[in-house]
């Protein structure tokens, strides 16, 4: 190898090096730009979200709706202010981080941005999902509770349970499919267990307790069809 | 602006062909044919006997009777018309059956019926229920009367009751619109009332026919319309009120939620109007006020303190969301109390009712769940009542009463100062 060839050894890698390094400097210095930029407007777009939340009392009007409870029972103290801005500006940050990525134009980073962008949607339904399964099972559980207490059932409090249950299950296995997760697993599940709920409360009922159900029955038609006997039950009129 | 409601074509007609009414007694029904035959008869004695001159007609507004409802009216006939002591012949009464349109429920029956007075630009008007006992002709004098004669526009009834009768009016409804609008009006959800052709035709103006007033709070949205209205009120006392027997376990539930969710719902549509009163002035009462020999009423008290019971088992973790910690605090520590000792104090009462209104203005959860919790609270309350006044007189106990309404009264700023908090 003659000295000629030798220092083209050295100097060619150097050079595509450079040539590639060259190259990247414009991906390089537009990835900054998007992530200033970025950055920036996350930060704007998270003061005005805490901004117009706060002006219009979200916080008191999360109050009412539960809301503010159940993100205290779930461990999260924040007020639900607090919190609304910190997800805008994680989203965002996650966001403008994927996009900084994008500006370099690698194949795997595109693929990866794709992916990750694809499954931002149903995370987003997961959460819709799960916050509206929380809210409906304490609606749910409340009802229950209200309706066996003034029935004078003495388990409201297991059934008030039961229904809670009942409901965070089904909107708990709605989420995960949305997740894609264990589909048909899940489906499974919720049928076996619903389906032998139904069952259990039917036999129970049917067999164990038929001879209660007809004897219920039985004074409800009556108590429907005459007025208690003078002297005999209550008459109080609350009217 | 309200769209004046439509009456059917045969409606219309017969209406035109009676042209213009001295008094118009209107009678709401749904399947009472038991008992409509006697409140008809006892109106049309009334309307014999007590306004032979006047040009009388009477309208029963039904809501779809299955049961011979309409053709009772029609048909319906003094027996012996002897039993009237009158100078004049009996003249045949002009009466109608019309079928309401509208949302099903008392609202929309009384909404055809102040279409009809005024149509007939009635002088004087009078609804009674048709699910009556003790209705006599005299309540049709009492009723429409005091409108006619003395110029008032609007009567509410006065009944010899119970002392145990009528406890969601004794404990709630009373005292509360008493409180809130300044006027001693007894019975506001009577069921029974007298009023002017102008108070029908300011009843009709109002925007509510789509609301729950047409389905069930009409009662009360009438009472409360007339006060805030500054229209001239009035009482009668009309003596005992006996309906058709209903199962109450049953029905007190919903029964409270409709009858507290409409008063509930009139105290925030009329916040304007009540929250500078204070104190309240009596009014004017007319008819012969006479002690009534009344049924007993049966009350199983362990049975309501073991509902209480299990709500405060059970409803601690609602009732913390609805009542303030030192009203919650008190409530719990009602229990245990001795055998017959159980007491729920009225200035307890008072903070609680005033706190589930203020729930109920700033929808601390669904109203419905409000109400709902409400229910057990009520009956603690109503059981207290009831140990206490067990030895009283009618008389005794209704000044108990009093005293829980002057209760209501005096705590008023609690309700307005909460009202008017931001949160």
């Amino acid at each position: 190898m003659n000295p000629i060839e030798e220092s083209a050894v050295v100097f060619e890698p150097t050079a595509r090096l450079l040539h590639d390094l060259t190259a990247y400097v414009p991906r390089l210095i537009a990835m900054s730009v998007i992530l200033i930029a970025g950055l920036i407007l996350a930060a704007f777009l998270t003061w005005l979200v805490r901004r117009t939340l706060e002006l219009s009392g979200f916080d008191s009007f999360s109050r009412r709706i539960g809301l503010s409870e159940l993100l205290e029972r779930s461990g999260i103290p924040s007020p639900p202010t607090r919190l609304a801005a910190l997800i805008v500006r994680w989203t965002a940050l996650f966001l403008v981080f994927l996009a900084a990525l994008s500006a370099l134009n690698l194949e795997i980073v595109n693929e990866l941005v794709r992916r990750a962008l694809d499954f931002v949607p149903n995370l987003l339904v997961a959460a819709v999902i799960l916050v509206i399964g929380h809210l409906l099972s304490d609606f749910v559980a409340d009802g229950v509770a209200i309706g066996c207490v003034n029935a004078d059932f003495p388990l409201a409090g297991l059934a008030a349970l039961a229904a809670r249950l009942l409901v965070l299950f089904f909107f708990i296995s709605v989420a995960l499919s949305q997740l894609r997760i264990g589909q048909q697993i899940i489906t499974a599940a919720f049928s076996i267990l619903f389906g032998g709920l139904v069952l259990a409360i039917a036999l129970s009922f049917g067999l164990g307790g038929k001879d209660l159900a007809k004897e219920w029955m039985e004074q409800a038609v009556k108590k429907k069809t005459q007025p208690p006997a003078e002297g005999k039950g209550e008459t109080l009129s609350h009217l | 602006m309200i769209a004046p409601l439509s009456l059917p074509d045969q409606v219309e007609s017969e209406l035109k062909s009676v042209g213009t009414v001295d008094i118009l007694v209107g009678i709401p029904s749904f399947n009472n044919a038991g008992t409509i035959g006697h409140v008809v008869n006892a109106a049309t004695a009334g309307l014999h006997k007590y306004f032979p001159d006047q040009k009388v007609f009477l309208v029963n507004s039904d809501g779809g009777s299955t049961d011979g409802t309409r053709e009772i009216v029609l048909k319906a006939q003094l027996e012996n018309p002897n039993t009237l002591i009158v100078k004049h012949p009996l003249r045949h009464l002009a009466r109608m059956s019309t079928p309401y349109s509208g949302l099903p429920g008392k609202g929309s029956a009384f909404r055809t019926i102040f279409e009809i007075a005024k149509r007939l630009k009635a002088k004087a008007c009078c609804v009674m229920d048709s699910d009556l006992r003790s209705v006599s002709p005299e309540w049709v004098e009492l009723l429409a009367g005091p409108v006619l004669i003395q110029g008032f526009d609007y009567v509410s009834p006065l009944y010899a009751r119970h002392k145990y009768d009528g406890t969601i009016t004794n404990m709630i409804v009373y005292p509360v619109t008493r409180s809130l609008y300044g006027k001693k009006i007894r019975q506001p959800i009577g069921g029974d009332f007298g009023f002017s052709g102008a108070m029908a035709e300011h009843f009709l103006s109002r925007d509510v026919w789509e609301t729950d007033v047409a389905r069930y709070g009409v009662d009360v949205w009438m009472t409360t319309t007339a006060l805030t209205g500054n229209f001239r009120t009035c009482q009668a006392f009309l003596g005992a009120k006996i309906h058709d027997p209903k199962d109450p376990g049953t029905h007190l539930a919903p029964m409270l939620k409709q009858v507290v969710g409409s008063l509930f719902s009139q105290m925030e549509a009329t916040f304007d109007s009540w929250k500078d009163v204070r104190g309240s002035e009596a009014l004017p009462i007319f008819g012969f006020q006479w002690e009534a020999g009344l049924e007993p009423v049966n009350i199983n008290t362990e049975r309501m303190v073991s509902q209480f019971s299990l709500g405060v088992q059970e409803l601690k973790g609602i009732w913390e969301k609805i009542l303030s910690p030192q009203t919650l605090a008190e409530v719990l520590a009602l229990l245990p109390a001795a055998p017959g000792g159980f007491a729920y104090p009225d200035s307890l009462w008072v903070r609680t009712v005033w706190d589930f209104a203020l729930a109920h203005k700033k929808r601390v959860l669904s109203r419905d769940h409000i109400l709902g919790a409400l229910v057990p609270l009520y009956l603690a309350k109503t059981v207290s009542f009831v140990l206490e006044t067990m030895q009283l007189t009618g008389k005794e106990a209704e000044a108990r009463v009093e005293k829980l309404a002057l209760n209501f009264e005096e705590n008023k700023s609690y309700l307005t100062e909460g009202w008017e908090a931001k949160t």
